[in-house]
């Protein structure tokens, strides 16, 4: 996985990428703002979901469904629900690449 | 009131819409009539301070009353002051999809919403399902979740999957994230990674979908409450239904409502909008130009990735 920021450009997929600065969103190709090509130093970005990114988000859909049958409105609510989701992934995310890198 | 449809006609809306436009815009107009008439209408106690409509259908979608918050009219004058303040016809546009979508879903309870207000405050409804937020969160739920308004969050989710690729990490950032300033910004402002920008942008997805599962499930197995999938169900619940109308009135309404909606459309564009939304375009094609100027010849024989 990137880290965010990074300009780093497949060749064969140019679109996964977030620029650095405030030129997100202005509508412009990354030659329009003045960013060279340049040979990749990471590799090219991941493109495709993984199967741990898929479960990730498969697992965190199932604890909310049955948190949420139990605790309803304390987190079935549009601002704790989604939060949950967003913790769930990050964490869980953190969590296997500590143990993968541990292993290591 | 539909629950889980407004999470999920944000994708949809964003996937089938031809022009650059900014998914969080979509999600917060679809969010937005809800936002804070939500809590009056169920009813809130924080120690000896409790705030709770006296009728809350009347409050909800009525005049006297926060009615107004499901009108065209309304996504159109917040549409407009965020255009004004931000110069972003990707927000405008947005905003007033979302806002306009969550009104016209709304439509298809008992009590359905005040489309052309101001012009009329007349209740546009196919009652497909029974409104009964006069009985409180749990009430309502049990409710909801057991009429096809069960089945609405469900055919939701149905339409947000047959466009399954709008949530793909490639899909998201190219396409999502450089339509939308906004995403740049809660990047640096809150440093967020880009595993944290894309649960976010998946989050009301799943959030959605969950929250339909979840609640049909409590309806069924904790709450039993008997499924009724009879239009105008669940047949158990104490729903709100509005007067008997003549069809002449239902008529007239409908015309100076449609009519005056249509005039000051016109007019919000010819007078004001217009003006914007040129300003925003000259604005952008100047930071094309100063991009340009700046362009750095490439290097011969790299393809191009534009």
């Amino acid at each position: 996985m990137l880290p965010t920021g990074n300009l780093v450009m497949s060749t064969t997929e140019p679109s996964c990428f977030v620029p650095p600065d405030n030129s997100v969103g202005s509508g412009l190709g990354p030659q329009q703002r003045g960013i060279v090509d340049r040979p990749s130093e990471t590799g090219p970005p991941q493109h495709q979901e993984t199967r741990q990114e898929i479960g990730i988000y498969v697992a965190a859909g199932i604890s909310l469904i049955l948190l949420g049958i139990v605790l309803r409105t304390a987190l079935l609510n549009w601002i704790v629900g989604p939060a949950f989701v967003v913790t769930f992934v990050v964490l869980a995310n953190r969590l296997l690449d500590r143990g993968r890198s541990a292993r290591r | 009131m539909s629950w889980a449809a407004h999470e999920l006609e944000s994708y949809f809306i964003q996937k089938h819409t031809k022009v650059s436009v900014s998914y969080l815009a979509i999600l917060i107009g679809c969010l937005l009539p809800d936002m804070l008439t939500k809590l009056p209408v169920y009813g809130i106690k924080i120690g000896s301070f409790a705030l709770k409509a006296d009728v809350p259908f009347q409050y909800h979608r009525g005049w006297p009353g926060a009615g107004f918050t499901h009108s065209l009219l309304f996504g159109l004058l917040v549409a407009a002051l965020v255009f004004r303040v931000t110069g972003s016809r990707e927000w405008f546009l947005g905003l007033l999809l979302g806002q306009w979508a969550h009104v016209l879903t709304d439509v298809f309870d008992s009590v359905g919403t005040m489309v052309f207000f101001p012009f009329t405050t007349q209740h546009y409804t196919t009652g497909m399902w029974a409104y009964a937020a006069q009985q409180g969160r749990y009430g309502d739920a049990a409710a909801y979740y057991s009429s096809l308004g069960g089945i609405w969050d469900f055919l939701w989710l149905a339409l947000a999957l047959t466009g399954f690729r709008v949530f793909s990490k490639s899909y998201f950032f190219s396409t999502v994230v450089p339509a939308d300033p906004a995403w740049g910004w809660l990047r640096r402002r809150f440093a967020l990674s880009e595993i944290a920008m894309l649960a976010l942008y998946r989050a009301f997805f799943v959030y959605g979908a969950c929250r339909a599962i979840s609640w049909f499930l409590w309806a069924r197995f904790v709450d039993h409450a008997p499924l009724d999938l009879r239009w105008g169900g669940p047949y158990w619940v104490d729903k709100v239904v509005l007067p008997a109308q003549s069809w002449q009135s239902y008529l007239g309404n409908t015309v100076v409502g449609a009519t005056g909606f249509a005039i000051t459309c016109y007019l919000a564009w010819r007078f004001v909008l217009r003006r914007w939304w040129r300003a925003a375009g000259e604005r952008r094609l100047g930071i094309a130009g100063v991009a340009k100027a700046v362009d750095v010849p490439r290097p011969s024989g790299n393809p191009g990735h534009d």
